[in-house]
């Protein structure tokens, strides 16, 4: 029971780092200054919610595959902020 | 009455708010780049109604198939056109819009005089032993309707060809980066084995051979954009591009010469019939989008 | 009060995506499009898997993953293929 209140609090707490990142979004005036704020706002509201994912169940595959797309996301994420960026400094 | 509201009542309201505004700023957008930014989204809500409505399988190809992979297509297709909005002549406009409304009073007068009918529903379930999958979406698409996926396949495949024949000059994008090229790199033997087993997964529970295909195709877009070739053969390509068609008609033929009917599997070999043949859409789908994206074969 | 839960929760995420739409339609560079792709990458998933937890049903995790997936693909194939010139390196 304990898990499922941790669970549900953990999944409040990454909506609410994710509106704060799409918050950003909308008020930076820059688009380097976006970026920032989608690249780590948002993956940080990402992992909270794969985190209270992670606690509400208990088949370990579940666990693997959550991590994985963690992982994923992490990952893309910083590939696409930096491709933005560096074609956005270059040609636009 | 279809009026049973759900639980998600708040969820459900924004859905399809969002969704009709997505759609209106996709129509109505100045710049066609953003039409297609905005199409991308609609597939994505799209998706999230499927779900909703609780039919995974059909989610999965909308998110998939339409919004993904439609996307990439959106993308080349922009960038190498001239037109910089989507104006039309006002006839067609107006036209379509007349087309769009009659649906919408058709789809409104049978949303509220239609009863829930379960005839065909459980039909497939009592025959659900004797297809050889366990999950009834797969039963139906590739057993009890199998033609219809053959013809699905033969489809897409003659659609291939008219876009390969039609000779157009496709650029090549793609990045010459370190850093694409090895996550590239790494994620295409991860994107093989995860196609694979949602191709798997749909016998018996959410998955399919298209999803599977489509996941296969955006790893090897992705390995394009990196500026780097596949290292297969040409004759191999071709081979993998034609299986699905090929593979499918030949199970379907070689049944008929034995005795039992054309796409008519025999009760024991059902389960292989319908594996062989989702092993050879999956492949054949993925090269297939891959070549509609890349332009060439 | 679980479902008010749940309810909250899932139209917390969708905001998300709407103030992603928001900028896409204000934005005055073609950047702030490609922004979308970024947020609807992340909160597409963050969604996928919220169903995940309020229904416990094992699908919703390949969905996530798979949507993952494509959506790096469609955020980098928007990088290269609109911003860029074509046939070059870099």
């Amino acid at each position: 029971m304990a898990f499922e209140i941790l669970s549900i609090a953990f999944m409040f707490i990454g909506a609410i780092f994710l509106l704060a990142g799409s918050i950003g979004l909308i008020r930076l005036k820059d688009t380097y200054s976006r970026l920032h704020a989608l690249t780590k706002a948002d993956v940080l509201g990402f992992g909270f919610i794969v985190l209270s994912c992670i606690l509400s169940t208990d088949l370990l595959s579940h666990w693997i595959k959550l991590l994985l797309v963690w992982l994923l996301v992490i990952s893309y994420s910083a590939l696409v902020g930096y491709a933005l960026a560096n074609r956005k400094k270059r040609y636009a | 009455m279809l009026w049973q509201t759900g639980k998600k009542d708040m969820l459900d309201l924004a859905l399809g708010l969002m969704l009709f505004i997505s759609a209106l700023l996709s129509l109505h957008s100045k710049d066609t780049m953003k039409s297609g930014v905005f199409f991308i989204i609609f597939g994505f809500l799209s998706g999230l109604i499927w779900v909703r409505l609780e039919a995974p399988d059909v989610a999965l190809v909308e998110i998939i198939l339409g919004s993904a992979i439609t996307g990439l297509l959106i993308f080349k297709l922009v960038k190498g056109s001239k037109q910089k909005d989507l104006k039309a002549f006002t006839f067609t406009r107006l036209w379509a819009g007349f087309i769009s409304f009659l649906i919408l009073i058709f789809m409104l007068f049978h949303l509220t005089t239609i009863e829930r009918q379960d005839r065909i529903a459980s039909l497939v379930f009592e025959n659900l032993h004797k297809s050889g999958v366990d999950s009834a979406v797969n039963a139906v698409l590739l057993n009890f309707r199998g033609y219809d996926t053959l013809l699905e396949v033969g489809v897409i495949t003659l659609a291939i060809f008219g876009l390969l024949s039609l000779g157009l000059k496709r650029e090549a994008y793609y990045w010459d980066n370190p850093l694409l090229k090895g996550f590239s790199r790494l994620s295409l033997p991860f994107i093989v084995f995860f196609s694979l087993y949602i191709t798997y997964l749909g016998t018996f529970s959410v998955g399919g051979a298209f999803q599977g295909g489509a996941l296969l195709a955006g790893g090897l877009v992705l390995f394009a954009l990196a500026g780097q070739a596949l290292p297969l053969k040409a004759s191999i390509i071709y081979i993998f591009t034609m299986a699905g068609l090929g593979v499918f008609s030949l199970i379907g033929l070689l049944y008929a010469l034995l005795g039992y009917g054309f796409l008519t599997y025999p009760l024991e070999l059902s389960t292989i019939s319908i594996m062989i043949i989702e092993l050879s859409i999956w492949i054949s789908t993925a090269f297939l989008l891959y070549t509609a994206y890349s332009g060439k074969l | 009060m679980m479902d008010f839960v749940y309810g909250l929760l899932l139209f917390l995420l969708m905001l998300n995506l709407l103030l992603g739409l928001v900028r896409v339609f204000r934005g005055p560079e073609l950047v702030d499009s490609m922004m979308a792709s970024l947020l609807l990458g992340t909160g597409g998933t963050a969604l996928l898997l919220a169903f995940f937890k309020i229904t416990k049903e094992a699908y919703y995790i390949n969905l996530a993953l798979g949507f993952a997936l494509l959506a790096g693909v469609v955020g980098v194939a928007f990088a290269i293929i609109i911003l860029g010139k074509s046939k070059d390196g870099i």
